[in-house]
């Protein structure tokens, strides 16, 4: 049965899952689990929080999985999830999500620190919200509108958190 | 640096852990969840169920005695009443210990 379930088509094994089929769900976390993780040990910068945060989102997406109408549609929604996720905890731990600016940081040392370092210490010099949008739009390739639809806000409040944000990383992270 | 530049870095240092441990810490949680989820409700509803059918007596007590709250909950527990209210938690107790046990094997 779980060699069958590996080989299956992600659609199969969503809507199998859907029914209650608890084998077809671990392989769904199987699968998924890494890029869950990733985005949000991003978000987070504490890899321990990052693996609750992504335990208590494939919890919900357990919970809701029966109410996804398109099986295809999974990767986007579970990556929702996650967002709502993060962001429930940011609003638990009071983390600014209004601020548009964050603080000025100096630009990124060069040399012995490796590319992927720069770039998470790039990532907390970010205010949350920049964080998210930027992580979504540059990490994840999400649209402008497909973060407005995973985060809630404002269209125009996504573009600005997205354009200054990712403007100020390149300003961090040029050579 | 270009957005392209800055894109190329997000994927070239992405981090994907990836372990059996995880799968199976979730696996778990989901199955704590689903025996909550059964043995809660079954386990009130076995509570009220007996309160309830203990309630009525305990009602006419408090009619007929009219008496304190104090008073009547200290002479509560030594009366027929009293003994089936204490019988209720420990059947409930026992009901949700039964269901814990049951739900565990599954």
């Amino acid at each position: 049965m779980k060699d069958t379930l590996g080989d299956a088509a992600e659609t199969l094994v969503v809507m199998l899952a859907a029914t209650g089929d608890d084998r077809a769900f671990a392989e769904l976390v199987r699968r998924r689990q890494g890029s869950v993780r990733g985005l949000l040990r991003r978000l987070c910068r504490d890899a321990s929080l990052a693996d609750d945060l992504a335990q208590d989102a494939f919890v919900q997406a357990w919970r809701t999985l029966p109410q996804l109408r398109n099986a295809g549609a999974f990767g986007g929604w579970l990556k929702q999830v996650a967002v709502r996720t993060w962001l429930q905890h940011a609003r638990r731990a009071r983390l600014d999500l209004e601020t548009l600016d964050a603080a000025d940081a100096e630009p990124m040392a060069t040399g012995d620190e490796t590319a992927r370092l720069n770039l998470e210490r790039a990532l907390e010099k970010l205010s949350a919200a920049q964080r998210l949008c930027v992580v979504l739009s540059y990490g994840e390739g999400l649209s402008h509108g497909e973060i407005v639809d995973a985060t809630g806000w404002p269209l125009g409040t996504v573009k600005s958190h997205v354009a200054r944000g990712g403007a100020r990383m390149r300003d961090w992270l040029k050579p | 640096m270009t957005d392209d530049d800055l894109t190329r870095l997000f994927t070239e240092t992405a981090a994907k852990p990836a372990d059996a441990a995880f799968v199976a810490r979730v696996a778990r949680h989901i199955a704590w969840q689903r025996r909550i989820a059964v043995a809660l409700p079954a386990a009130i509803a076995v509570q009220l169920g007996i309160l309830s059918w203990a309630a009525w007596p305990v009602v006419y007590l408090v009619s007929a005695w009219m008496v304190g709250g104090l008073q009547f909950l200290g002479a509560f527990f030594v009366t027929l009443n009293g003994v089936i209210a204490a019988a209720a938690l420990l059947a409930t107790g026992a009901a949700w210990l039964w269901l814990q046990e049951r739900l565990g094997d599954a």
